[in-house]
């Protein structure tokens, strides 16, 4: 369930960036026949209308969750920068004054995030062996090397979206470890039993 | 003329290994309660299969070799050698059954990075492992710490001449106390105090820093383990990055540096010597060579600017030095940060730090400072043989617990290891070239394995080759018990094959 709602997330951001993308060409064929037909101080809001379109394109793209991996691989070409990181809430979130560490997992690494305490209210689950935690969209400045934090890689986060709502994870028992640990019960106490009836009938005679 | 290994050779190795197993069964009984305690079926199921499992081939080699024979030295070396390969197996039943390793390879490889407190990982979804699995990859740490062998020694095998056989085999030449199970307690008591103290100390600062309780305490007990045992594991993927915190970065050093500490000295600190501190020649090469090392990484870390404040530097670089000395591998940056963001310099000055290592008798692994201190000490004889007059005679002593003189058996053994873990360094990196990794990185990770550290620069992951995991685990393993007894086992293979 949760990897299909990472789809249509994902499938969201991909129908934004062809639109945005259908707009711009609609933009530009608006400007060409402008050209043809009306003089060029009247072209000015259709350059406008393109320059907004391709500035709106640029920042959907930016806006697209950038990997853990990228992220620290690419650390010296993402620090200082705005970034948007997703991942699933694991751990505490450890609140510290105004603000908490909230730690961000991809499923590929695990990033240390920033965040207003205020902004963590949002944060019902936190991941571990019981629980799938929340998964959260965090926009914020990436630092590779945070001065505040001395020296941490890590995310200050401005603002906090969450995408998909953890939830607790049902243990089931594991009929066949169940099984297996059955037999193994019963081969070891055979076998206890085996070793000690020689050492009684030694100690008889 | 090699001699055939007799039949009683064999029962009496096998004997003791299952002695030993049996003693492991115990420790495994552990992370049960963990797991009763916090209600986890599967895991709780896991431990229970691997102990039946462990009963089985103890009370196996127990009733097939049974025997009333002492050991002899062979025997005692390679009991030592094998029970670490067996509680490597048997450890990684458990962790295998988790679901959380990808090949039963894998999990042989955490384990034996764990009873060899080396700290290098290949657990998949860290932070989704349950409790008392989380606690059995930080107990085996806290096991191989002490010693297999120190461990049933202590409660398990009642008083035989053998267990200093034994004891030796693991690593640890030198007796704290006249006894080897009085010893092999006193390692025990100072280890357990050490524990509820660092426990408390790292609860209560979790506890202030935003954790919940549990969790607060859980990984108190855990990071406590693995720092005090020089090993470096840790609950989370992030490694120390996970806390975010200045005091739990201080409090792990004082633990680590502990750990790094030869347990006479600590023994001369706990009835009131403490002036051995500054008289002891271990101290003095640590410190030393922490500074020479520090040095180096700090002008490296300089050149790069990536910190420009010199706290921030000093943060970074020193923990991750310390961390590198000491052997236990905590690190408060991302693996592939020490060769995207550090430069050669700063990052040679790390593999020198994890090359040397901490004391003897301590829980570190690597060549260790002692062995460093005499070979320096033979240096300067020789040097002053060389300048005197042929005439002079020429004494070098050190302190070390007491008064001693150089002597060239000593000097023959420290050069002899040494030798040795530079072979081991350099076979790892030879491995690591074969499959494609680039030498700076090789050598890294090479030194980390076989010095028992656990920094990583990245090549440690899933992904890497078979053939580089078991040069890994071997490393690990001949790192750990410092090459004699794992000489002894080879030489008993080989005489089985060829002996008459």
């Amino acid at each position: 369930m949760i990897k299909n709602q990472k789809l249509k997330y994902r499938a969201d951001s991909v129908e934004r960036i062809v639109f945005s993308f259908l707009l711009f060409l609609s933009a530009i064929r608006s400007t060409l026949s402008a050209k043809q037909c009306y003089p060029l101080n009247a072209k000015i809001p259709f350059f406008l209308l393109l320059s907004f379109f391709i500035f709106h394109f640029s920042l959907t793209c930016f806006a697209q969750p950038i990997s853990s991996t990228e992220l620290i691989n690419k650390a010296k070409q993402y620090d200082g920068k705005t970034v948007v990181y997703e991942g699933e809430v694991i751990g505490d979130v450890m609140k510290r004054g105004d603000y908490a560490w909230v730690n961000l997992n991809d499923d590929k690494n695990v990033l240390g995030v920033w965040i207003p305490r205020d902004l963590t209210k949002e944060i019902l689950f936190t991941g571990n062996y019981k629980t799938k935690g929340d998964w959260i969209e965090i926009t914020g400045i990436f630092q590779r090397a945070c001065n505040q934090h001395g020296g941490d890689l890590d995310i200050h986060a401005q603002t906090i979206k969450k995408i998909i709502p953890g939830r607790p994870l049902q243990e089931k028992l594991n009929p066949a470890k169940r099984d297996f640990a059955f037999i193994l019960l019963v081969i070891l106490i055979i076998l206890f039993f085996a070793c000690r009836l020689p050492l009684n009938v030694n100690r008889k005679r | 003329m090699i001699l055939k290994p007799r039949l009683q050779d064999l029962k009496i190795i096998g004997f003791y290994l299952g002695k030993i197993i049996l003693g492991l069964t115990l420790t495994l009984s552990l992370p049960v309660l963990i797991g009763l305690a916090f209600h986890e079926i599967n895991p709780t199921l896991d431990f229970l299969i691997a102990i039946e499992i462990a009963l089985i081939f103890g009370i196996i080699l127990n009733r097939l070799c049974f025997t009333k024979d002492d050991l002899n030295w062979m025997q005692g070396m390679i009991v030592v050698s094998l029970s670490w390969l067996v509680a490597m197996v048997l450890g990684a039943i458990p962790l295998y059954l988790s679901g959380h390793y990808k090949s039963f390879l894998d999990t042989c490889f955490e384990t034996m990075s764990g009873f060899a407190t080396t700290g290098l990982t290949l657990v998949q979804n860290l932070d989704h492992l349950s409790y008392s699995h989380n606690f059995w990859r930080h107990l085996i740490m806290f096991i191989g710490g002490q010693g297999i062998v120190i461990v049933a020694l202590s409660f398990f095998i009642k008083g035989f001449s053998g267990a200093f056989k034994m004891y030796v085999g693991e690593a640890r030449d030198e007796k704290i106390l006249p006894n080897v199970i009085h010893t092999a307690r006193f390692i025990w008591l100072v280890s357990i105090t050490y524990f509820i103290l660092g426990t408390l100390a790292l609860g209560i600062t979790g506890i202030l820093n935003g954790m919940t309780s549990v969790n607060a305490f859980f990984h108190g007990a855990c990071i406590f383990m693995a720092a005090f045992d020089t090993g470096g594991f840790t609950p989370q993927s992030q490694n120390m990055l996970y806390y975010h915190s200045l005091s739990f970065e201080i409090i792990t050093v004082v633990i680590m540096i502990l750990g790094a500490i030869n347990f006479r000295l600590h023994y001369h600190i706990w009835t009131g010597n403490r002036r051995e501190i500054f008289k002891n020649i271990e101290t003095g090469i640590l410190f030393t060579t922490i500074m020479i090392t520090f040095s180096i990484a700090a002008i490296g870390l300089t050149q790069t600017g990536i910190y420009p404040q010199a706290l921030t530097l000093f943060r970074k670089g020193f923990y991750q030095l310390i961390s590198g000395h000491t052997g236990t591998g905590y690190q408060t940056i991302y693996p592939v940060q020490f060769i995207n963001d550090w430069n050669a310099l700063s990052v040679t000055g790390i593999i020198y730090a994890m090359a040397l290592g901490g004391a003897v008798c301590s829980t570190t692994g690597a060549i260790k400072i002692l062995r460093i201190g005499i070979i320096f000490k033979a240096l300067k004889e020789d040097l002053k043989r060389i300048m005197l007059p042929e005439r002079a005679v020429i004494v070098e002593k050190f302190h070390h617990i007491k008064k001693v003189f150089l002597e060239d058996k000593p000097v023959r053994a420290a050069l002899l290891i040494t030798l040795c873990y530079l072979g081991l360094y350099g076979f790892g990196t030879l491995v690591g070239i074969f499959y494609g990794y680039p030498f700076l990185e090789s050598l890294f990770e090479s030194t980390s394995a076989a010095a028992n550290v656990g920094l990583s620069c990245g090549i440690t992951n899933i992904t890497m080759p078979a053939g580089l995991k078991l040069t890994y685990i071997f490393q690990m393993w001949a790192g750990r018990l410092e090459f004699m007894s794992i000489f002894v086992l080879i030489g008993f293979l080989a005489a089985a094959i060829k002996g008459k």
